[in-house]
């Protein structure tokens, strides 16, 4: 061990903590909405809030079905047809700024805040 | 560094059986990867067999060791241009670069090689799935990406250290710095 590789070492923590608080920081927020992608195109924008029970979601995609599960806290990938089942395994997300991405099947969950999607009047297409 | 700039049978013996070794690692630890906190991540024994290569062989030689073991990778486990595939290139790709310029210049011991790599390769790899989905959401992943870098990098490059400090051809050039 060199003195290069504890300065390297302190200079990547330092980075990974600025990291956590540049994109997870987002505080337990009560209204969040997840919004859901395929191939970029946002096919379903759900208001947690208003979520009373256990859903689950099946989204059709290149390989089959892909089952998005949510509930009032969070979102999750209930089932995937991809082959290495990353968005399966992360578990769930509760906080805005959090991802689940499958992209073999090109499906993207994220959390955001409201004040967020407030800031468009209008998006034109 | 290289003695020569030829491959002598002698060098492809060997590379040959550090790429064996690099595949059966990392298979070996696809079967442990529950491990780990972050579903998909390694703990990248096989970039341990990268950084020796590296020491051992130089640049040019490390580059088509790689190469091979990326494309036999892909052939064995994820299949060629998958998404999988692709991720896991732009990974290796990113990380071998900054390696390779880490330990032509000795800026580091393996340690920081190791974690060097390990950075790298998630950089790469978060690079890869942005540009196919599109989406920069995916930086999100960064710190817990970096957070598992680091102890992963440590460990990698600390066991290359181990194996070069015992492996007589790099100890005869008298280049290995504690």
């Amino acid at each position: 061990m060199r003195k290069n590789d504890l300065l390297l070492i302190v200079a990547m923590a330092i980075l990974g903590v600025l990291a956590y608080f540049f994109f997870l920081s987002g505080k337990k927020q009560s209204n969040i909405v997840l919004v859901v992608r395929r191939d970029r195109q946002v096919i379903r924008r759900i208001e947690l809030q208003k979520v009373r029970t256990r859903t689950k979601l099946p989204i059709p995609v290149d390989d089959g079905e892909l089952i998005i599960g949510y509930n009032q806290d969070g979102a999750w990938v209930e089932s995937s047809p991809c082959p290495d089942k990353v968005c399966v395994r992360q578990g769930k997300i509760t906080r805005p700024g959090e991802t689940i991405a499958c992209v073999p099947e090109k499906i993207l969950l994220t959390l955001t805040g409201t004040e967020k999607e407030n800031d468009h009047d209008a998006i034109l297409r | 560094m290289p003695s020569s700039d030829k491959l002598t049978t002698r060098d492809m013996t060997q590379l040959g059986i550090l790429l064996a070794a690099a595949i059966a690692l990392r298979l070996a630890e696809s079967t442990v990867a529950y491990l780990l906190p972050l579903p998909g991540a390694h703990l990248g024994l096989a970039n341990t067999v990268t950084i020796i290569v590296l020491y051992l062989y130089g640049t040019h030689r490390a580059a088509l060791f790689l190469t091979a073991r990326v494309i036999l990778t892909g052939l064995l486990f994820t299949g060629l241009f998958s998404p999988g595939f692709n991720i896991g290139l732009g990974g290796a790709t990113l990380s071998f670069l900054t390696m390779a310029v880490a330990v032509t210049h000795n800026w580091f011991s393996s340690i920081g090689v190791g974690v060097c790599g390990a950075f790298f390769h998630n950089c790469g790899q978060i690079l890869v799935a942005m540009v196919l989905m599109r989406t920069t959401s995916l930086l999100s992943y960064l710190p817990i990406l970096i957070a598992i870098g680091i102890p992963t990098g440590i460990f990698t490059g600390l066991l290359a250290g181990v194996f070069l400090k015992r492996s007589p051809s790099y100890r005869k050039e008298g280049n290995f710095h504690e």
